[in-house]
């Protein structure tokens, strides 16, 4: 054992030093070393002297802390407010008043203790910067949750108030139906909940789409916020557009009824695998023949064989059951109808990609290998399934 | 379900009779509590998946008797809270908070609330459907020759007239891809019938004598049809979630912490899938859900002087326990397995990864994951309020791979590494100003790995030449977030008087991605915003923001095939362009048919297109009233304008948002806030529509 120890590194060995010095001064080291609020002169009475005139207030955790808890500091109202003593001779002025200190000044009180885990980051946070106090939000005398002057979302809500708004939108997260707060995302003591990529913060709740995927989907990827207004939204499923709008943006359409008025060769239908009420239909055999070259082959309609499909009529007209509507429907259709796994999937699209084109995939036409190099990515990934 | 989390529950109870004693010995121990039981009703005109998403139980109404009920326990140093809000079995919520002698901190609490999940009706899927194919007469004569069990009459409608045909038929196997009918159905007895109309287009529900009812199932090629096999579900899904939580101080400084949680979903959701290269044949299913999150964090925190230390470790699984569903795929027409391309056809080749002869093969899977993450992160208090600050992070995310119908992959697990390295100073060089400077640098890194598909058919003979299956083996994947990130800032928030502070910041991020196709993106914000209040009553904020980002995430090479000699897109009928131009050689695609028809000339495309802007400009005004302490006004104004000129494409946005509000608390129970919130948002984009694809 003590050989161990003995090739342990100094700063380990020392760990068990640091730990014992550090539980009994860290407070008096912290209120010594950093920057506070003082009233100059003044001198600590203790507790009990200001409860004397202050009966019943702190009801709250920081009325109780104990020597165990303040390391070494001050305890009582004056581990905040300061020495009392001239604020008892000077019948109730000469005493830190947070309403009267500056934001940076009663932060700085706080960090006294409140120095770790998400108060880490209070300051270089978006509300230390544009000057809030912790007196703002928080009613340190009081009891409740983290002593709060209001409950979040109630108390985010009094300034961010567009943010109230969406979440009233017809699709957003359920924090008007108390399942959700502000803080489950938010830290407001710094960023977001997350040391990671703002992604990871989603994922937390939605991690079926966590990946890592075999086709991804890049703006997946790279921020869900791409495409989702956290906050709500107009559009289902906290989508900033609708679809087909919004993937519109980033992809051209394509859509059968452009072809209304024209004609397609007769030679190819669909063929559901499926019976109208969702059984398997009966399921047409691949077929007993050759394939057909060269448009001349002929033979029966029997299964399994071929037909020459020189015969007439060579072309069927399309009839677009919608009309000059045609359009209209086309952007009433949402994308992810096929595009179903739009998040990322492991299972591959129905069709092969085409690949990178230096040198082209394409046998049949010569490509001299001056491709432009180019391909998204490695080959157009198409449907997945 | 599952149960094996049922002990933490048992262990909670435990728990919370724990401190009882404690509280029982403290003489100065108070305690409170409150019930209340109400009703709600909601009635729902519109979709209740979008109006009512959380309706505790009907998707079209809701109404019930809730619950709920508060204690409260407290002692000079304990304390217990318990906080409970029961709907029904579906939707509840339970916290428990225990706190003794600040020493040792518990909290529990358990969630449950139903989601309404869309449920689409795939019934506006019924565009560019064919009437019909061959001449009933020719259909006569082939379905005659060939099939077994052959019958045939016309088909009239109300007024008498003939409006095509139908043919009663043993099974489907007579159709094959160069016999067209209108419609195949099904008879009430399960007979088997095929229509085919007479052109262009007529309506099965106007047949004035089919030979009984009859259940139509339009067919066509180009065609694009849904099926909802589940018309009368609901889709929905309850999420539950358990979490708990122990603080436990060992020593003065430092604090041990231990997390659970576990996050459960449950229901039913519409499961789609399609069929290509047939009629975009889209079919709606249901399939379950039982997803289970489970994260097990442990960390503490050290208090050491000036320095505060803490750590985390996050240990998740994400399970998925229900079983793929499955499809048959449409048997694929065009091309398929016996059409490859041919002059004759006019089609194109077989590029299928499979359809019906692979079975039933799973689709909409959701892929499982585990996740690792060490946080660390140190803070130095310094004297004039000098704040450092420096985090580590590690993350590792995993998922298992295999491969399946129509493709191989070369790995059995594909892993996504995060390293995050922060710094962050505060300093006060005079006791007005805050300066914070920032620093970060992350590194993202998901291993590569490759898949090899079916090479395309063999068909293609006729066109002077089979694919190389190379081309389609080894495919490399690299991930498009693969990167470093570098993220530079600086702060200042000055006091320009006591109650009045100017802020000023600017932040330079830099995103090199790994996959160079999508480019380096570079990021500079700045922001501006004056805060002051005005006497007693009045405060008021404006800020101004500004970002350009120099190559935002795009879609490149997303729209837009312009012929490289004619320069106009999407036109080389004839084929006749293919050659050398400008250094680059250009094969000429006949656009809409040829062997290449679908994506290969997807790289030829001119245009990138994104939602993301390259410039920025944002301003925010607020001001509020508060006369007094129970009553406040505030109005407030966002504007946001964004907008990026990309290669061949621009985009841009505009959103205001003005609100006024106003709270008024009349007394200590009670408040009342009525907001007005106007959101205008309007977004401009090139529409780019492919006629050379589908």
């Amino acid at each position: 054992m003590y050989s161990t120890l003995s090739k342990a590194p100094r700063l380990v060995r020392l760990l068990p030093l640091l730990v014992f010095l550090g539980a009994c001064a860290t407070g008096a080291i912290r209120e010594k070393q950093l920057t506070l609020p003082v009233i100059d002169g003044a001198t600590p009475v203790g507790q009990q002297v200001c409860l004397e005139c202050h009966e019943g207030v702190g009801a709250g955790i920081h009325a109780h802390l104990t020597d165990f808890q303040t390391m070494g500091g001050t305890t009582g109202c004056e581990a905040c407010h300061g020495g009392g003593s001239l604020h008892v001779d000077a019948d109730g002025d000469k005493i830190l008043k947070f309403a009267e200190l500056r934001p940076e000044e009663s932060a700085a009180v706080c960090a006294k203790c409140h120095s770790g885990g998400k108060l880490m980051d209070w300051t270089h946070s978006e509300h230390a910067l544009v000057d809030v106090a912790c007196t703002d939000c928080h009613s340190v005398h009081a009891g409740g949750k983290v002593a709060l002057k209001k409950q979040d979302p109630e108390l985010c809500f009094d300034c961010h108030q567009e943010q109230m708004a969406q979440s009233n939108f017809p699709s957003h997260h359920p924090v008007k139906e108390g399942k959700m707060t502000c803080g489950d995302c938010h830290n407001p003591h710094g960023d977001l909940n997350t040391d990671e990529l703002a992604r990871d913060l989603c994922l937390d709740c939605h991690a079926r789409h966590q990946g890592p995927f075999i086709f991804e989907h890049a703006p997946v990827e790279e921020d869900c916020t791409i495409c989702h207004n956290p906050h709500g939204a107009v559009a289902s499923n906290l989508l900033k557009q609708n679809e087909p709008f919004l993937c519109l943006q980033c992809h051209e359409s394509h859509f059968h009824v452009t072809r209304l008025g024209g004609s397609v060769p007769a030679n190819n239908v669909a063929f559901s695998a499926y019976n109208p009420d969702g059984s398997l239909a009966g399921t047409p055999v691949a077929g007993s023949g050759s394939p057909p070259t060269g448009g001349d082959t002929t033979g029966s309609v029997a299964q399994g064989t071929f037909v020459n499909p020189a015969d007439p009529p060579a072309t069927v007209q399309i009839s677009n059951t919608l009309g000059e509507h045609s359009w209209q429907m086309a952007f009433g259709t949402r994308c992810t109808v096929c595009h179903l796994a739009v998040h990322g999937s492991d299972l591959p699209s129905a069709t092969s990609p085409s690949v990178n084109r230096t040198p082209s995939p394409l046998g049949g036409i010569a490509d001299p290998g001056s491709g432009d190099g180019q391909g998204w990515p490695s080959g157009g990934l198409g449907l997945t399934r | 379900m599952h149960n094996d989390w049922k002990w933490l529950l048992a262990l909670s109870v435990v728990i919370l009779m724990a401190p009882l004693p404690l509280l029982a010995a403290d003489a100065t121990a108070q305690s409170t509590g409150s019930i209340e039981v109400g009703g709600a009703i909601i009635d729902i005109k519109d979709d209740p998946t979008r109006v009512n998403k959380y309706s505790t139980s009907l998707p079209d109404d809701d109404s019930g008797v809730y619950g709920k009920i508060n204690l409260d326990a407290a002692g000079e140093s304990t304390s217990v809270r318990l906080d409970g809000e029961f709907h029904d079995q579906d939707s509840s919520t339970y916290q428990l908070d225990i706190n003794a002698a600040n020493r040792l901190r518990f909290r529990s609490s358990h969630d449950k609330f139903n989601v309404w999940l869309n449920h689409d009706r795939l019934d506006y899927l019924n565009a560019g459907i064919p009437s019909g194919g061959k001449a009933a007469a020719t259909l006569d004569g082939l379905i005659a020759a060939g099939t077994a069990g052959y019958a045939a009459q016309p088909a009239q409608n109300g007024d008498g007239a003939t409006v095509g045909k139908i043919w009663s038929v043993p099974d489907f196997n007579w159709l094959d891809p160069n016999n067209v009918t209108g419609y195949i159905g099904q008879g009430a007895s399960g007979q088997l019938y095929a229509f085919n109309p007479a052109l262009p287009y007529y309506n099965t529900a106007t047949i004035a004598n089919p030979p009984e009812a009859i259940k139509w199932q339009q067919v066509g090629r180009a065609s694009l049809y849904g099926e909802d096999f589940v018309p009368n579900r609901d889709f929905f899904m309850t999420r539950e979630e358990f979490k708990n939580s122990f603080d436990i101080q060992v020593t003065p400084n430092v604090t041990l912490h231990f997390g659970h949680r576990l996050e459960k979903r449950e229901g039913i959701d519409q499961s789609i899938a399609m069929s290509k290269c047939t009629s975009c044949h889209i079919t709606g299913q249901s399939k379950r859900i039982d997803e289970e999150t489970e994260d097990l964090r442990l960390g503490a925190t050290g208090k050491f002087g000036l320095l505060t230390v803490d750590y985390e470790y996050l240990n998740r699984e994400f399970r998925n326990r229900t079983s793929d569903p499955l499809r048959v795929f449409d048997p694929a027409l065009a091309p398929n397995p016996r059409t490859q391309y041919t002059t004759g056809n006019a089609t194109f080749d077989n590029r299928l990864l499979y359809d019906y002869e692979a079975g039933a093969i799973p689709y909409d899977v959701t892929p499982e994951s585990d996740k690792q993450s060490h946080v660390l992160k140190a803070r130095l208090d310094l004297s004039n309020n000098t704040v450092l600050t420096g985090s580590y992070v590690n993350a590792e995310v995993e998922s298992n791979k295999a491969d399946s119908v129509g493709m191989t992959v070369n790995k059995s697990q594909i892993t996504t590494q995060y390293d995050g390295y922060g710094l962050r100073l505060t300093v006060r060089p005079v006791q007005r100003l805050a300066l914070n400077l920032r620093g970060k640098v992350e590194e993202v890194d998901t291993s590569d790995f490759s898949y090899s598909l079916p090479p395309m058919g063999t068909g293609s003979a006729s066109l002077g030449g089979v694919p190389d299956p190379a081309y389609y083996t080894d495919l490399e994947r690299h991930a498009s977030n693969d990167g470093d990130k570098l993220t530079l800032g600086i702060d200042g928030l000055y006091r320009l008087g006591r109650k009045t502070t100017l802020r000023a910041g600017y932040e330079y991020e830099k995103f090199d991605r790994d996959y160079e196709e999508l480019g380096e993106t570079e990021t500079q914000t700045v922001k501006l915003s004056l805060k002051t209040r005005f006497g007693k009553t009045v405060s008021a904020r404006a800020a101004y923001s500004y970002q350009e980002i120099d190559e935002p995430l795009h879609n490149p090479h997303g729209a837009m095939y312009v012929d490289p000699v004619t320069g106009l897109p999407y036109y080389d009928k004839d084929q006749q362009t293919s050659g050398v131009i400008d250094g680059v050689w250009q094969p000429g695609f006949l656009i809409g048919s040829g062997p290449s028809y679908g994506t290969d000339f997807y790289d030829l495309r001119t245009a990138d297109l994104s939602n993301l802007p390259e410039s920025i400009h944002e301003v925010k005004l607020s001001s509020t009233w508060s006369p007094s302490a129970s009553f406040a006004a505030t109005v407030a104004l966002r504007g946001r304008f964004e907008e990026n000129d990309l290669t061949s494409s621009d985009w841009q946005q505009e959103s205001y948002s003005p609100s006024v509000s106003f709270w008024y608390a009349p007394t200590d129970k009670l408040n009342l806030t009525f907001l007005y919130n106007y959101l205008g948002q309007r977004a401009e984009s090139k529409f780019c529509q492919g006629w050379y694809d589908g």
